[in-house]
């Protein structure tokens, strides 16, 4: 369980996330939408333990960033690494010992070859791969479904259900509403800095289109093409 | 195109600005770096005609495998890439000529030039280079990356310890083996991101013992097949070669270190002025070291605990 208490993050004056007050279970799966900008990235970085923040992150593992698995957006992979050396390196990070990657490539990654060099979906799965083989028990995916094909995002959704059936606490970000209302125990939505509701099935479809038609507006105004 | 120069005019002088030193300052101290270090070569050893053209051609390679280069030939019609990249590489490659006109070297120094303009057209992009099998792959990642960046290097190490054995000239050979250690120290000059350092389920102190002790198991492989040659060839001064070595080691120590007292940051003017202090004068280094370990567990810190 992840007790968030007054989480609250600033940059400068800018207050992006305001006393924040919630609890993860473990074996559900919460979704957090909200629009670009949000503070969906930033509080996952606060979670991870890779923000500072004030307010408090209680869980029953300390240091809790030991036992998180943090599928950022992007994925950053260092020059000349190959893919099977990235899982390596992720895995002596967590203490893991496994090195039979080639047996659990669930995604058919070239492993051999150099990681920065992979299509961005690529890029996502072996990060995905690699927080997987750590067995962590909490799992941040911050856009997972981004960027991948659909063969694949099945995979994901498969791995989802897993860790759900495995008691492990999971937060995904997505802009794929269809995605999260397949996943999601719990919805909640991002915006101005606080979670403002806890989205239902039957208000789902409605928050969704709100969304994408104020996303358009804001950009029928601004944009001027030819 | 002119607008190209210009940006990387501004982006010099931004970067130079971060590290707290004036441009035109920046611009002078490196050419009096590159002076001091080119008379101390002439005055240490005769190959100094040839190791000044293969560090320019080193140059050459590093600025032809930047990153930033795909863009640029997205940008720029191939004609025009070609034309910058012709003018990065003769700026890169002239000063090394003129010093060694200075020096009389009238053969040497004008083939700089063709190698500067065949080197435009030659792409070192990553991509297109197979991932090379290293010694280090139970260890990822400093020395598999730093391996695969500069293999090519080892076998003019090896040849300069041959030409050392041959002409019988210690120095050189204990050159050659020292540059072993520069080229393993820069594996640690760039900060990696945070990411990589806050995956690690381990406190800053254990992550410090555990980075030291891989660098110096690898770069224990690394080393040996040199420092094995050199021990036996010069058996005579194996007790310089041995103490030469474990400089070696104690100051690639330092440079991890120094790497992460400035965390999340580059090493910067504070870290290079003490370790360069402590390279001219190693007594000092273990003052360095202690000092450069203390930063090291404070910058650590917010990213381990």
């Amino acid at each position: 369980m992840i007790h968030l208490k007054a989480l609250s993050k600033s940059f400068g004056k800018n207050e992006v996330l305001k006393s924040i007050n919630q609890v993860f279970e473990p074996g559900k799966i919460y979704g957090i939408v909200g629009e670009n900008g949000a503070g969906k990235t930033t509080l996952f970085k606060c979670i991870a333990g890779m923000e500072n923040h004030s307010g408090e992150i209680n869980a029953p593992y300390h240091p809790i960033k030991n036992h998180i698995g943090f599928l950022e957006t992007n994925p950053v992979f260092m020059s000349y690494i190959t893919g099977w050396e990235y899982l390596k390196l992720l895995s002596i990070a967590r203490h893991e010992v496994e090195e039979n990657f080639e047996e659990q490539n669930i995604f058919d990654l070239p492993l051999g070859e150099y990681a920065e060099n992979y299509s961005t979906g690529m890029k996502k799965k072996l990060a995905l791969m690699a927080i997987l083989l750590q067995k962590n028990q909490i799992y941040i995916l911050d856009e997972p479904f981004n960027g991948v094909d659909i063969h694949s995002n099945m995979i994901i959704s498969g791995i989802i259900k897993r860790l759900r059936e495995l008691g492990k606490t999971v937060l995904i970000s997505s802009h794929i509403f269809s995605s999260l209302r397949e996943h999601c125990d719990e919805i909640l939505l991002l915006s101005e800095g606080q979670f403002t509701q806890n989205v239902t099935a039957e208000s789902f479809d409605k928050l969704e289109k709100e969304m994408i038609e104020r996303s358009l507006e804001a950009s029928q105004k601004r944009l001027k093409i030819g | 195109m002119k607008f190209y120069f210009q940006l990387q005019q501004k982006r010099y002088v931004r970067w130079i600005t971060s590290l707290g030193i004036h441009p035109i300052v920046g611009l002078l101290l490196v050419l009096a770096i590159f002076l001091l270090m080119s008379f101390i070569m002439y005055t240490k050893t005769d190959m100094a005609k040839w190791i000044l053209p293969e560090i320019a051609v080193f140059l050459l390679f590093k600025i032809g495998s930047r990153k930033d280069l795909k863009s640029s030939r997205a940008i720029f019609s191939r004609g025009d890439f070609l034309k910058v990249r012709l003018v990065e590489n003769l700026v890169c490659v002239l000063p090394f000529m003129f010093f060694l006109m200075y020096k009389g070297e009238w053969l040497i120094a004008p083939l700089l030039i063709p190698i500067a303009g065949v080197m435009t057209f030659v792409n070192f992009q990553m991509n297109l280079i197979p991932a090379i099998p290293t010694p280090f792959k139970k260890f990822p990642w400093e020395f598999i990356a730093g391996f695969r960046k500069t293999f090519w290097l080892l076998p003019i190490l090896y040849f300069v310890i041959f030409k050392a054995i041959q002409v019988d000239n210690f120095n050189l050979g204990l050159v050659a083996l020292m540059i072993h250690f520069f080229v393993m120290m820069s594996f640690y000059m760039e900060p990696e991101k945070s990411f990589f350092v806050w995956v690690f389920k381990e406190t800053p102190q254990s992550f410090l013992f555990k980075k030291w002790k891989t660098s110096m198991l690898c770069a224990l492989i690394f080393t040996l097949p040199a420092f094995v040659v050199m021990s036996l060839f010069f058996s005579d001064y194996f007790v310089f070669i041995l103490a030469a070595y474990l400089l070696g080691f104690i100051m690639l120590s330092s440079v991890i270190l120094a790497k992460y007292s400035a965390y999340p940051y580059q090493m910067n003017v504070p870290q290079g002025i003490l370790y360069a202090v402590s390279l001219f004068f190693p007594p000092v280094l273990p003052l360095c070291i202690w000092l450069f370990y203390r930063q090291s567990i404070r910058s650590l810190k917010p990213y381990l605990e």
